[in-house]
């Protein structure tokens, strides 16, 4: 299987090398290997789908690619830097300056409008408040919401509501995107907007990892990495096959 | 138009309508709880599964029940310590019938020995002489001013009312010696007495010495020593048994030595009847009533028999005082009670909301929407309940620690008795019931709202739209606008504070749904809230007529009008708080300011409760605060005017006083007033016949010119004039601000300048009609109704006594000296001298005191405030796992967090305190300069290092009761509150 071949080192344009990662989650006594060995790179510009049935370590390995949880053996660069070896500020500092995030729920502020949620990275990053407040409203207007700027997520659409989440995450022009569900709390339709846009988004340059199930943006990517029982099964062009073996529910 | 009656059948009908449905609510409960095992599984799940936060909730819901209970234990320590005055000073003796002719009396005892009255069963005769006791000698020589001479049959008195062990006799089978003396344990404490000490006693310018041959306890008739007429005392007369014949010896004509110097007044030997009804000491009201009543129509017509309920006296006043006390506590506790609830609505308001998709399931599988609400209704339930009992033990706690902190005020007053916790177990039932009976309306209240939402909605997380109008919505803001004229149009015709205050903000408050469908809702809420807010704020100003003299139920009603207009205000002031967040871009605070400020603005509702609940106690405290500062920074200006121009009072015994001339030989004495002094009994105000001190004054009083009146009938001419009409006019009388006022608390006026009265002397039956021409402030010093020397010795006669002195010192002699020579020179005539400025200076410590403690009770409500803002962060943090993941996941620092949270905690502990702080220094400063509450030309000065520690104190609390739940915010990991499944 071509996902069971040891990685290569990095090449240079890589952007994320992850080497042996290992994750454990403990429950009391018990035990689970959520991730077990997983290595992966990926080139700047890239933009690859993380698939496999649920359950079985797509959004653990985002997370511990992203570094937003601890890993328990390997090694994790991000633009050659090993963010595991960080202390939690710099890990943190180094998210605010180099990744983006996308979530199915989501995830906006609820007490902020559409343009105090996107300029949020900005201020985060210490952007003067009126350079970010006109960036988060051109990225807004990029994603088709410039008439939304001051509405709160709740008086928003689910659509709207994750091009909003899809502005903020772009807006501080991060290394890299992740992208974990971000169609699955869509009706199709919609689904189709938003990938369309995400798809703009990778046109334009920017690398994106993004974790689905949905077999339409599977096949839309460049490269499919299919994730199984924590380890990667598979790494290589996103074929109907190897789409339709990564979504299934039978180990195949 | 009597208001009373109307507004007490509304409260009545509201609650009747509370219990009858929260009686329902309680036993579908019950019945859920016996016949509903599932239901009751899901009401406990809960609780088990999340203990910590159970305890939190039971933590806030307790402490309200803790001060309502506290206020009740205050009573009842109080009813009890008054009380408990029967047990030491009357035991058995509940009824005496006072006589000056000896022979009238003898004749009655005489007569009721063989035919009492209905009710009584024994009866005996008593004799009585008002001394003063020295004892030691030169240096050494101690003195009790108040002392008085008990000539009784103590074989009698040893079974008075049948049971000798309430007696204080009981072990005592001799009968008292001639030249020998029985004395209480409190007289031989203060004195330091044993058997064998020789005592003097001196009365009407005579002395005689004597021995005492027993000390016997503080307790029943030998507690009892029968008060003279004249003057107010704290402590009521040591009563020293003497055999028969000694009264005789000190003043009759084979009276003993005259002293040195010193008038010689008329004896004022009492003679009187002492009965019992044989039922112990605590006697059923209605029973000493009968028989009081009973021996009233015995006596009835004679003039020369005064009839004095001693028993029920006391009672009454232990009942009285214990209900003014429990009112007291309870009226300031009402603050920390409201702030209790608006802390338990916004628990269960977040408990609502943290569930809501569970809730929203229950909903989708088949539950009910009336299921839903029991459910969650048990739920509460059972927190209440944990809470009623938790909150009644608290109480006793609290109410031990004020009861303890009382005694020493009421000690360093010097008043005798003992003030000793007491609890009656219905208090705590009381408490305990009042306590739930809040908790179960606020969970009432909180499941309805619960169960009416929508399942789709609730399952999804989402927020609930805007509520369309409706009819019923509009007609009861219409009823509302309506019924708040009426308020205001009969409380203006009726000059009533009540409707007056309240008609304009419920007729604003309720106009607010019928703006909010034409305008902003900011504009809306906001414009009404103003209203509300100005006439809260201005009805003094605006209406002193009517609202001059605020009383306390009114006070509290003002204070939650203004705070809850105040913080309507506030919440629609939102952008105001949030353009200001923006004005800090740019600084290092400027991300956590803007995400610690989002929630509280975004989310009014909540935000208000908490507001309201910081800024009620706060604005409590800064009232009282302020009134304490006015009165500690009053003692020169309290002093002035109780001084009458001179620089101390001597008060002597009223059997044997100090005469002018001996206080004029005195080195240092510059002047000397004569205050004649007497008890009469006053009818005025439409109040039953009381008695109240008056105190006669002559031209030398005058002459200094005096400032206590603070107004006076406009035809007498100036100040001075009034004091001069008063002694030369018999019929004319200025009285003091707490004339004939029972219980403790501010001024209550019951008469007005121009009423009239009648002062009565009850042992000839002689009175007068008087006319008030003036209105004393501050009598701290007790001299009582001031009238002319002439018509209180005319009308008082015997009963009356030329024994308390102002004197004023030579320029540069230092008046405590001064004092020091009186005393030790006037000791025979029991001559105690005091400075005005001391006299103030304890007047005001006690009452500083006493506010003190009222600071330290509200501290409780300031508990709440803080501990709730903790709780409320604690189930914030909780709320807001997600977002903060997010927060996290997008690069926001742990420090970031935990300061936004703190940002939080800041914004609204400051919002309260400024609100809190500045409508009531706003209220403080209304109350001081538009009402005669704390007398006249009091300045306002403002205390701002008081304010400061108010504002300050709370906020730093505060900050240190968030900084757990920010820690917690700030360890919150990303990943794990990010964590959907794959």
């Amino acid at each position: 299987m071509p996902g069971t071949a040891p990685a290569p080192p990095p090449a240079a344009d890589t952007i994320l090398s992850a080497r042996d990662v290992r994750k454990v989650y403990r429950t009391g006594s018990q035990e689970v290997e959520a991730l077990r060995d997983v290595s992966l790179d990926v080139a700047t510009g890239d933009m690859v789908m993380v698939m496999g049935p649920s359950g079985n370590g797509k959004t653990t390995l985002l997370n511990c690619l992203a570094g937003l949880d601890d890993i328990d053996d390997g090694v994790v660069l991000v633009d050659g830097d090993d963010i595991h070896r960080m202390s939690d500020g710099a890990r943190t500092e180094h998210r605010a300056q180099r990744m983006g995030f996308i979530f199915q729920a989501f995830n906006l502020i609820p007490v902020f409008s559409a343009v105090e949620n996107v300029e949020l990275p900005l201020l985060v990053g210490d952007r003067r408040p009126a350079e970010a407040r006109r960036r988060a409203v051109e990225m807004l207007e990029r994603v088709g919401l410039g008439d939304r700027l001051d509405h709160r997520p709740t008086e928003l659409s689910g659509g709207e509501q994750q091009r909003v989440a899809v502005a903020r995450a772009l807006v501080s022009e991060p290394a890299i995107v992740w992208a974990d569900e971000p169609t699955g709390n869509l009706d199709s339709h919609t689904a189709g907007s938003v990938l369309e846009l995400l798809h703009e988004v990778h046109d334009s340059g920017q690398t994106l990892v993004v974790v689905t199930h949905d077999r339409g943006i599977g096949l839309s990517g460049q490269r499919l990495v299919q994730v199984r029982d924590g380890t990667v099964v598979y790494d290589g062009p996103p074929s109907e096959d190897a789409v339709d073996r990564a979504v299934s529910t039978v180990p195949g | 138009m009597d208001l009373v009656d109307p507004v007490t059948a509304i409260l009545l009908l509201a609650a009747g309508a509370v219990v009858a449905v929260l009686g329902g609510f309680v036993l579908t409960l019950v019945s859920d709880t016996v016949r509903r095992p599932s239901f009751r599984r899901l009401a406990v799940r809960n609780i088990v599964r999340r203990p910590g936060e159970a305890a939190l909730v039971v933590a806030g819901a307790m402490l309200g029940t803790a001060i309502i209970t506290a206020s009740l234990i205050m009573g009842d320590t109080v009813e009890r310590s008054i009380a408990d005055d029967a047990r030491t000073d009357l035991g058995p003796l509940d009824v005496a019938v006072r006589s000056v002719d000896e022979g009238r009396a003898a004749d009655l005892a005489a007569a009721w020995a063989t035919s009492a009255p209905t009710g009584i069963t024994d009866v005996t005769l008593v004799r009585s002489l008002p001394v003063v006791v020295t004892v030691g000698e030169g240096s050494e020589v101690r003195g009790e001013p108040a002392a008085v001479l008990v000539e009784a049959d103590l074989d009698v008195l040893a079974d008075f009312g049948g049971d000798r062990s309430i007696t204080g006799f009981a072990d005592h089978n001799q009968p008292v010696a001639p030249g020998s003396v029985l004395v209480n344990e409190t007289l031989a404490d203060d004195l330091g007495l044993r058997s064998g000490d020789t005592l003097t006693l001196h009365a009407v310018g005579t002395s005689i010495e004597v021995t005492v041959d027993e000390v016997v306890n503080r307790l029943g008739v030998a507690g009892h020593g029968p008060t003279a007429a004249v003057g107010f005392a704290l402590r009521s007369p040591a009563p020293i048994f003497v055999a028969p014949g000694t009264i005789d010896a000190l003043v009759g004509d084979d009276a003993g030595e005259p002293d040195d110097a010193g008038a010689t007044p008329p004896a004022q030997v009492l003679h009187e009847v002492w009965l019992s009804t044989g039922a112990g000491v605590f006697v059923d009201p209605d029973q000493l009533t009968a028989a009081g009543d009973a021996v009233d129509a015995a006596v009835v017509d004679d003039p020369d028999l005064v009839v004095r309920p001693l028993k029920a006296n006391v009672l009454e006043a232990a009942a009285r005082n214990g209900a003014a006390l429990t009112e007291l506590y309870a009226s300031i506790g009402g603050f920390s009670v409201l702030a209790g609830i608006l802390l338990l609505v916004n628990l269960f308001v977040m408990l609502s909301e943290e569930r809501k998709t569970e809730l929203g399931m229950l909903r989708a599988v088949g539950v009910k929407r009336n299921q839903l609400l029991r459910v969650f209704g048990l739920e509460g339930a059972i927190y209440s309940l944990a809470a009623a009992v938790l909150g009644a033990v608290v109480g006793i706690a609290v109410g031990a620690a004020i009861t303890g902190v009382a005694a020493r005020l009421v000690a360093a007053e010097g008043a005798a008795g003992r003030f000793e916790l007491a609890v009656h177990p219905s208090t705590l039932a009381t408490g305990a019931a009042i306590g739930l009976t809040i908790s179960l309306v606020t969970v009432l209240a909180t499941s309805g709202r619960i169960a009416r939402l929508n399942v789709i909605r609730a399952i999804r997380d989402l927020p609930e739209p805007p509520r369309r109008p409706t009819w019923r919505g509009t007609a009861a803001a219409l009823v509302g606008v309506g019924v708040g004229l009426v308020l205001l149009a009969v409380g203006l015709a009726a000059e009533a504070q009540i409707p007056t205050l309240v008609g304009v903000p419920v007729a604003a408050l309720s106009a607010i749904p019928l703006l909010g469908r034409r305008l902003p809702t900011r504009v809306a809420i906001g414009v009404p809230a103003a209203v509300a807010l100005a006439w809260g704020a201005s009805v003094f100003a605006l209406l002193p007529g009517i609202m001059g003299d605020l009383d306390f139920d009114t006070f509290v009603l003002q204070g939650v009008i203004l705070v809850a207009a105040g913080v309507a205000v506030a919440s629609v002031a939102d952008r105001v708080w949030a353009r200001l967040a923006r004005a800090g871009s740019g600084t290092g605070v400027s991300l956590p300011l803007r995400l610690g400020l989002a929630y509280p603005l975004a989310r009014r509702l909540r935000s208000a409760l908490l507001l309201a609940m910081y800024s009620l106690v706060i604005f409590t405290m800064t009232l009282l605060s302020l009134f304490a500062e006015l009165f500690a920074g009053q003692a020169p200006t309290f002093t002035r005017e109780v001084s009458a121009g001179y620089d101390l009072y001597v008060d002597s015994s009223a059997a044997n006083p100090v005469a002018t001339e001996e206080l004029v030989a005195i080195d240092g004495v510059e002047a000397v007033a004569t205050l004649r002094r007497a008890l009469p009994f006053w009818e005025a105000g439409g109040l039953e016949a009381q008695p109240w001190p008056m105190s006669g004054i002559d031209d030398a009083f005058v002459a200094r010119g005096p400032e206590a009146v603070t107004r006076w009938l406009p035809e007498l001419g100036s100040r001075q004039d009034a004091y001069r009409a008063v002694l030369d006019d018999p019929t004319l009388v200025l009285v003091p601000d707490f004339f004939l006022q029972r219980n403790a608390g501010p001024p209550t006026r019951v008469v007005e300048l121009g009423d009239t009265m009648v002062v009565r002397n009850t042992a000839t039956g002689e009175e007068r009609r008087v006319v008030v021409a003036g209105l004393v402030a501050n009598d701290w010093v007790g001299s009582g109704v001031l009238a002319g020397d002439a018509l209180v010795e005319e009308l008082m006669g015997a009963t009356s006594s030329p024994n308390r002195h102002y004197v004023a010192v030579a320029p540069g002699i230092d008046p405590e000296a001064v004092a020091g020579r009186i005393n030790g020179t006037l000791l025979a005539s029991g001559a105690d001298a005091t400075t005005f400025a001391a006299a103030v200076d304890r007047a005001l410590a006690t009452n500083l005191g006493f506010f003190t403690l009222l600071r330290a009770y509200l501290g409780l409500g300031l508990l709440i405030g803080i501990a709730g803002l903790g709780v409320v962060m604690v189930r914030a943090v909780r709320e807001r796992r997600r977002e903060i993941g997010m927060l996290r996941a997008m690069g926001v620092s742990s420090r970031t967090v935990r300061r936004a949270f703190l940002f939080e905690a800041a914004f609204v502990s400051l919002q309260g305190s400024l609100l809190g702080v500045g409508l009531g220094t706003l209220v403080a400063w209304q109350f001081i300069t538009s009402t005669e509450q704390f007398g006249t030309d009091n300045p306002f000065a403002v205390p701002y290092a008081v304010l400061g520690l108010i504002l300050v104190v709370p906020i730093g609390a505060s900050l240190l009761a968030t900084l757990a739940p920010a820690r917690a915010a700030a360890r919150v990991a990303p990943a794990a509150a990010l964590r959907v499944a794959d």
